[in-house]
């Protein structure tokens, strides 16, 4: 008797543990997730040493079998109507795709300057969807110098 | 289905062989090594055991949204464990794992996170009283052998463990009336921090305590058992300081693995096993990928 009991309340408890997933289908298929959005001349971003602003959008959208292209800009403020004024940085930027909750960053990029302020990152792979940081890292070696990241779902 | 399944893990009973409990991570790296325990009344074992795992949830994110895409990872696990009483009812143990992680036509392989245990049997079951379970403590110290995957430039795709130091400590309970058994395993540890260095990330990581729950039940017919056990797994945020200031708490890890298995033992000596193992089915998992697999287990024990 009490062993019934005893089977009916450890049952009962491993059926409420059930898991109850909540899907959200990965990016493949369309533009889900992404916050930051095709605008090229907001100030999307800022670098936290030299205050550039940074503006990117999807060139290829990468997806979960093919890597994908960014382009992005640096620029500054004009000092009498805030239009954008590309610069270059001091060295050619790494983008460091890092996903923060989980610790661990993806496959490496390539980066490459296009044009006066310009430039653009291929291979952009993410390994899994989820929430990512793409990290635009200025470096001096090895260290980081200056650094700005924008955050998005993928 | 899932039903269906689900009332199989409630209903079958558990396997007391410690070694068939999955407790890696679907994603990159993995959980705490479980350790290799004599849980019967051997003086000795060896457990070899192959696992393939596919990844069928890609990420549960912190705030438990699942998402899956077409292309997942696959794990495969090949493992030596032993145990051997040394004195009286002191026992000791080693875990050596060996993980091959690949997505489509990438593919890396290497040592795992090798663990070491020092058990203790606390409470005996010399007189096979009828409520008293038989109690084995235990001491285990993870060996940082495996590549993390913080450590990784691919994104943890060659990430084969946690890759930090843990002490950890635990208990193992188990019980058996008539054609039935159980176990219950209660564990928690202490992971240490290190610096890494690569071409994504330079600076300090630093994990902090995770723990697993395990329940199992077991049903005995002649020389075969049916089994199931369902494992509670948790780790607290891996907190990422780099050496450029930036610095992020991370999110704790959360999931539950539930295994059926099939055994079958071919004398006193010799045993095998089957076993099915899910980690969609069970808990509230959170910043984890979620997978399933088969293991096949080969276990030789020596009598006192």
């Amino acid at each position: 008797m009490f062993g019934r009991k005893l089977f009916s309340i450890l049952l009962l408890a491993i059926l409420a543990g059930c898991a109850e997933p909540k899907y959200v289908k990965g990016s493949d298929s369309g533009s889900e997730g992404t916050n930051a959005q095709e605008s090229k001349a907001d100030c999307q971003a800022t670098f936290s040493n030299s205050q550039l602003c940074l503006a990117w959008h999807w060139e290829k959208k990468p997806t979960s079998t093919e890597m994908g292209s960014l382009v992005f800009k640096t620029y500054r403020l004009n000092s009498l109507d805030q239009t954008p004024i590309e610069v270059d940085l001091t060295t050619t930027p790494q983008v460091v795709l890092w996903m923060p909750s989980m610790g661990h960053g993806s496959i490496p990029t390539q980066t490459a300057r296009v044009d006066e302020g310009t430039y653009r990152a291929s291979n952009v792979f993410f390994i899994m969807p989820g929430d990512w940081e793409i990290r635009f890292q200025v470096k001096n070696g090895t260290e980081v110098i200056d650094e700005t990241h924008i955050n998005l779902v993928f | 289905m899932k039903h269906i399944l689900i009332l199989c893990f409630s209903l079958l009973g558990a396997s007391v062989f410690i070694g068939t409990k999955a407790r890696a991570a679907a994603c990159c790296g993995g959980g705490f090594a479980a350790p290799s325990i004599i849980a019967g009344d051997d003086k000795a074992q060896l457990t070899t055991s192959y696992s393939t795992n596919e990844v069928v949830i890609d990420n549960v994110d912190s705030q438990g949204i699942w998402r899956k895409w077409d292309t997942h990872q696959q794990v495969q696990t090949f493992k030596i464990e032993g145990a051997h009483i040394f004195w009286d009812r002191f026992q000791a143990g080693l875990s050596i794992p060996v993980i091959q992680r690949s997505r489509d036509s990438l593919n890396y392989s290497g040592l795992g996170d090798v663990s070491t245990s020092l058990g203790y049997e606390y409470l005996p079951d010399w007189d096979y009283n009828q409520f008293r379970p038989k109690g084995i403590g235990f001491l285990q110290l993870t060996l940082p052998t495996g590549k993390s995957k913080a450590d990784s430039d691919v994104g943890g795709l060659d990430s084969r463990g946690n890759g930090f130091w843990a002490l950890g400590m635990g208990t193992l309970l188990t019980k058996t009336w008539a054609r039935f058994d159980s176990f219950t395993s209660l564990e928690f540890h202490r992971s240490f921090g290190k610096e890494v260095s690569n071409s994504q990330f330079s600076g300090k990581l630093e994990p902090g305590y995770g723990g697993n729950l395990g329940i199992g039940l077991g049903y005995n017919v002649k020389d075969y058992r049916f089994g199931s056990s369902i494992t509670w797994t948790y780790e607290d945020a891996v907190k990422t300081n780099s050496n450029s200031g930036t610095s992020n708490d991370g999110s704790i890890e959360r999931y539950a693995t539930g295994v059926l298995s099939a055994s079958y033992m071919a004398s006193d000596e010799w045993s095998g096993t089957f076993s099915y193992s899910d980690q969609t089915l069970f808990g509230s998992p959170v910043n984890t990928s979620l997978g399933r697999g088969v293991a096949l287990q080969i276990q030789r024990r020596w009598g006192r």
